[in-house]
């Protein structure tokens, strides 16, 4: 039987929490347990995420666009998309007075912190690729 | 190391003696510089062919299904692929870093980040190269394992 490693192991937890709680709240939305409210939070949370994940899945399509200007592309056509649902789910769900507001300000909080720690990642590593450049030209026979 | 030069002009042809316990990587690496193994490349500069120096070349470059050698302020034109390059010069310093160019790391000065958070390499000549973020990752290993060698 072929050995696991952690990483796929964390990965099947995740999927399968995921499956559990998306389950678990449509069946409780249907049975007409908890209220419509807090269930719409989850579900609009894992629309969200599979906006975000499928958008940032362009990053290897296109290439040839600098990082910076695919990641503002990203975010844009991300927001674009779901604001836009929002208001169009708006009849069914009747959004809150602030609820664009806050689905703006949730999505951009995160967003921001995955590009910072994206360019803190580049940076961090060319100055190792700086050190590595160093000691290969100096033992270079 | 202990290193011995004698300088004996009674001595018919150049000749390299090497005494050792084992032939550590090292020892290995001074017989392929003394047997000469580094390929010979031939390029065109003016319509007349020339041997290429590889270690004065900083990178190659294809534009226009020609491929181009460039040393430090003259370029010259090969007939080899970049694939025929990556695969022959790889052990001598040269790695793919885009779809059009394959550079020398020995002729690197430093790697910065642009304002587009694009990679780019500063050549000792001061010419600037991208890095693509498709090679991006096989250019950091090669790195890597060229470090080590001492």
């Amino acid at each position: 039987m072929k050995k696991r490693s952690l990483k796929d192991i964390g990965l099947d937890i995740c999927v399968s929490y995921t499956f559990i709680s998306i389950g678990i709240h449509l069946w409780e939305m249907f049975s007409g347990y908890g209220t419509l409210k807090g269930h719409m939070k989850v579900f609009s949370m894992f629309f969200c995420t599979i906006v975000a994940v499928l958008i940032l899945s362009l990053y290897q399509m296109l290439e040839d666009w600098p990082p910076l200007i695919l990641i503002i592309f990203q975010y844009v056509l991300a927001m674009a998309i779901i604001l836009g649902t929002l208001y169009l789910l708006n009849p069914i769900l009747e959004v809150a007075p602030g609820g664009y507001q806050d689905m703006w300000r949730s999505f951009t909080i995160i967003y921001v912190i995955g590009a910072a720690v994206y360019y803190i990642e580049i940076y961090l590593s060319i100055k190792r690729q700086n050190k590595w450049l160093k000691d290969a030209k100096q033992s270079k026979v | 190391m202990r290193l011995k030069i004698v300088e004996a002009c009674k001595e018919s042809e150049e000749r390299v003696e090497i005494y050792c316990k084992q032939q550590t990587s090292l020892v290995k690496s001074i017989i392929q510089l003394v047997k000469g193994n580094q390929p010979d490349l031939i390029g065109t500069y003016n319509e007349e062919k020339q041997i290429i120096d590889i270690e004065k070349v900083y990178y190659f470059e294809a534009v226009e299904k020609k491929c181009f050698a460039y040393l430090e302020k003259k370029v010259l034109e090969v007939s080899y692929t970049l694939a025929q390059i990556e695969e022959d010069l790889k052990e001598y310093g040269f790695i793919r870093i885009n779809k059009s160019s394959i550079v020398c790391i020995y002729k690197i000065e430093k790697l910065r980040c642009a304002v587009n958070m694009r990679v780019i390499v500063v050549l000792d000549n001061g010419e600037e190269l991208v890095i693509s973020r498709h090679y991006k990752k096989t250019f950091e290993a090669y790195l890597k394992s060229k470090r080590g060698l001492k």
